[in-house]
């Protein structure tokens, strides 16, 4: 056989390890569920502004319907790849999310019953951007943005957030308006950027499917492009 | 053993680019379905086709066929042989780029990210 230098062994080291990590990677990302959980989050602001309806409540009903619009997206996604919901990928990605999601319910009680609601929609940000941050280990880059984005957010809001309960008029103006701006917005921003990325992908392996390169990539180059 | 000898150790079938990439993806999951090749892989239905089958022929993969919504479905994964195959072939690659070093020189550890194998012929051997 055609040797080998020590540079090709070293190089095809590194591909190994880049697909070995891939392989460990969940990839079902839906921009759908980014942006209809980002109207559900703005759904949330309207409800709150429009009928002043209780804010934990709110935003807890707003975390339910959330979840089952992510589930619902994913799952869609997970049918036309012709792949099952809950794979190995999907339940590291789950697991890893359970830690910050369970210490969000313990805060929102705690501060709730300490008539400290305010704090709320930083404790929010922040913790869901943690729980990004422990489930991107496990996906493309685009959930990293995410979490930092939300941690970003949440810390600002509650170095600037006021103290007490969130029943007064600024109060509940303030908290529609952060509300909206990061769960809403960033989410919307998340899920748009998700699709075009993804748009991207299929619109190049195409390109390179019809040039008839499908032997895979040449020495040195990635196997498939990294959202 | 000199360099010659190391590299003649190289599995043939494993050192082609197209089935190392496979080699090194299943050997991180308990199976994969043709599509999810297919897709991290970007290769076409005809070639991906050609190197399982190659794969499969050597006893390198095991086929599963079944149906998910009435719709067929293969999945592909390691055998045992195939597992003691890829780690051989790591141990291989890792003895070449020992050899060219200067005996002061340590091994690099290969980077480790949080949730991803470490590239040891061990992990490839793993279950």
């Amino acid at each position: 056989m055609a040797g080998i230098s020590t540079h090709e062994a070293e190089e095809t080291l590194s591909v190994i390890r880049t697909l070995m990590e891939r392989g460990t990677r969940y990839t079902n990302l839906s921009g759908y569920a980014g942006i209809g959980v980002g109207l559900v989050a703005l759904g949330g602001c309207w409800l709150r502004a429009a009928f002043n309806t209780p804010f934990v409540a709110t935003w807890l009903g707003v975390l339910a319907v959330a979840c089952a619009v992510s589930v619902f997206f994913t799952a869609v996604m997970a049918h036309a790849n012709e792949e099952p919901l809950w794979t190995r990928q999907a339940r590291t990605v789950v697991l890893s999310l359970l830690p910050s999601l369970a210490a969000t319910l313990i805060l929102t009680v705690v501060l709730a019953r300490a008539g400290q609601e305010a704090l709320l929609p930083g404790v929010w940000m922040l913790l869901w951007g943690v729980g990004a941050l422990a489930m991107s280990f496990f996906t493309p880059l685009a959930l990293t943005l995410l979490g930092v984005s939300f941690m970003g957010a949440g810390t600002l809001t509650l170095l600037l957030s006021p103290t007490g309960s969130a029943s007064g008029t600024n109060a509940l103006s303030t908290d529609a308006l952060t509300m909206g701006l990061t769960f809403g917005a960033i989410h919307l921003v998340y899920g748009g950027a998700l699709m075009a990325l993804k748009q991207t992908r299929r619109s190049r392996a195409a390109s390179a499917g019809s040039a008839g390169t499908g032997s895979g990539p040449g020495k040195g180059q990635a196997y498939a492009t990294d959202v | 053993m000199s360099r010659v000898d190391t590299i003649e150790k190289l599995d043939r079938i494993i050192h082609e680019r197209g089935r190392l990439a496979i080699m090194s993806l299943l050997a991180t999951t308990e199976s994969m379905s043709f599509k999810e090749l297919k897709e991290t892989l970007g290769m076409t239905d005809g070639n991906l086709s050609v190197h399982m089958r190659t794969l499969e022929e050597i006893g390198y993969v095991a086929v599963e066929k079944s149906f998910v919504n009435r719709k067929p479905r293969t999945d592909f994964s390691l055998t045992p042989d195939g597992r003691q195959a890829f780690a051989g072939y790591l141990e291989t690659l890792e003895e070449i780029v020992r050899e060219s070093r200067p005996a002061t020189q340590k091994p690099e550890e290969p980077r480790r990210t949080v949730g991803s194998p470490r590239l040891t012929p061990g992990m490839a051997g793993a279950g």
